[in-house]
């Protein structure tokens, strides 16, 4: 006798591993007719044991993995061990992501039949994913800023070779010089802003989100541009309840108007003083949608649409700025949980939509 | 006017000025911060037979990148074939740039910035080369 010491009895221990564990375990003949299901598997469907028993398999699972499940199926009849990645609902469940392993089982020498093993990896595959999607971010992010530290570097070296070849006494020499400081105080700046960015990156999934009293974050922000509203003869309106609170980090939820204001400030239109309209819509209970509208010079969404957001961007070639609001805007937005949209008319105005919970 | 200079950035202009006067060619050269009158430059130039030698155009500028200003000279594509030598400009080192650039057979070279002397004596060779 195999195993006198373990206890308890094998056939006892294989059966608990059956009815217990939470991967799906299914014998099949060569038809595909299920011969046996275990509990996680009868619970996924939502089949007692009778209605699955005698089945074929193929009317559990969705069309298009059918004829792969056939092939490997006929692989594992061969005598192998096969292991493959399925999509599919199983009966009327959701669609998931399955390891799935085949095993002959063999008497005498012959395949009788094949177990089946499925684990779901669905929450494996979407960490994946987003891992995939991080790199690619990343890697885009490196190339971005790759080029904004090289464009005020290659104009110091380019400086750098005229200062050497002019007469240090001349007025070309001196603005050459100044120039080069600020190519210098240019590049320091990118390096200063990775910061910032990688800061706001690091602790994406960090952030503790907390109830915040929305319209003092509001006013706080306005009225650090008291004087710049006040000199450009513009107004910013509030129309925020006080007593309303959304959650979020404070700090960010102030950066995002800062960044607002600031641009619609610097991008008002010359024709008409500037209005801002801050707002407040709460769509359900949960979320409150904030509208940021203002009269500016607005941009045209079709050319700048996909852009809009992105680092170091542009759109306003008489305007200083290096393209990073918008971006640190969405960041800290999408960092606390919420979401953002634009839309714009040339000439006429801009309107942000931020909604939080 | 031989060379036609597009980089919205000023001080990379002044540099870019100074390289040409050091080279003593300063009176060849044409340089726009803004790409819109750029384009409307060439267009009028280029209309009235007067094509010039050398673009540097910059890739990266807001509103008009390098890459549309590519696209509003295509109808002119006749006049400035075997004319105009065109040099895309960037800072940037992403390899997907010059795959791109070579898309556009009008583009003669993709220079990877800084423009220098040596730059310039190699396109004034071209020059020689394209007449």
């Amino acid at each position: 006798m195999e195993n006198d010491f373990s206890s308890p009895a094998r056939d006892i221990r294989f059966h608990s591993l059956f009815e217990n564990t939470p991967e799906l375990i299914l014998y099949q003949n060569e038809e595909s007719t299920i011969l046996d299901a275990n509990p996680a598997f009868l619970k996924l469907v939502q089949e007692p044991k009778e209605n699955v028993i005698n089945r074929n398999y193929n009317e559990f699972l969705s069309e298009d993995v059918q004829l792969l499940y056939e092939e490997k199926l006929k692989e594992a009849f061969t005598g192998k061990t096969v292991r493959f990645d399925l999509y599919t609902p199983q009966g009327n469940s959701a669609p998931r992501h399955w390891d799935v392993v085949k095993i002959p089982v063999s008497e005498n020498e012959k395949v009788v039949g094949v177990h089946m093993i499925a684990r779901d990896i669905t929450e494996k595959m979407q960490a994946q994913e987003e891992i995939l999607e991080k790199n690619k971010d990343l890697q885009q992010f490196t190339y971005v800023v790759s080029h904004n530290l090289r464009s005020p570097l290659t104009n110091a070296l380019g400086l750098v070779e005229v200062l050497e070849i002019s007469d240090p006494g001349s007025s070309d020499f001196e603005s050459t010089l100044t120039h080069l400081g600020t190519s210098l105080r240019q590049l320091d700046q990118v390096v200063r802003d990775i910061n910032t960015i990688l800061s706001i990156r690091d602790k994406q999934d960090l952030v503790q989100n907390e109830s915040v009293p929305l319209a003092q974050v509001v006013h706080q922000a306005v009225q650090n541009f008291q004087e710049a509203l006040h000199d450009s003869g513009g107004t910013a309106r509030v129309a925020i309840p006080e007593g309303i609170q959304v959650l979020g980090n404070r700090a960010y939820l102030y950066s995002i108007f800062f960044n607002l204001l600031s641009n619609a400030i610097k991008f008002r239109s010359e024709q008409r003083p500037l209005q801002v309209d801050i707002t407040l819509a709460v769509k359900d209970s949960q979320t409150k949608e904030i509208s940021f509208a203002d009269n500016g010079s607005g941009i045209d969404l079709d050319k700048a649409g996909v852009d809009m957001f992105k680092l170091y961007k542009r759109f306003h070639p008489q305007h200083s700025g290096r393209g990073l609001g918008l971006y640190l805007v969405k960041a800290h937005v999408e960092s606390i949980g919420g979401q953002i949209e634009v839309s714009s008319r040339p000439n006429e105005g801009t309107i942000f939509k931020v909604s939080l919970q | 006017m031989n060379f036609v200079l597009i980089d919205d950035e000023l001080i990379t202009l002044f540099l870019y000025k100074k390289l040409f006067q050091l080279e003593g060619l300063s009176d060849e050269v044409i340089a726009f911060d803004d790409p819109e009158k750029a384009l409307e430059f060439l267009q009028q130039q280029i209309s009235s037979g007067q094509v010039p030698q050398v673009i540097f155009v910059d890739l990266n500028m807001p509103k008009i990148s390098g890459w549309d200003l590519l696209g509003a000279l295509e109808p002119y594509k006749v006049q400035l074939q075997a004319k105009c030598l065109i040099y895309l400009l960037t800072s940037s080192l992403d390899p997907s740039d010059i795959s791109r650039a070579k898309e556009h057979p009008q583009v003669t070279e993709l220079i990877h910035k800084p423009l220098d002397r040596h730059i310039i004596h190699k396109v004034q060779e071209n020059m020689r080369g394209s007449r």
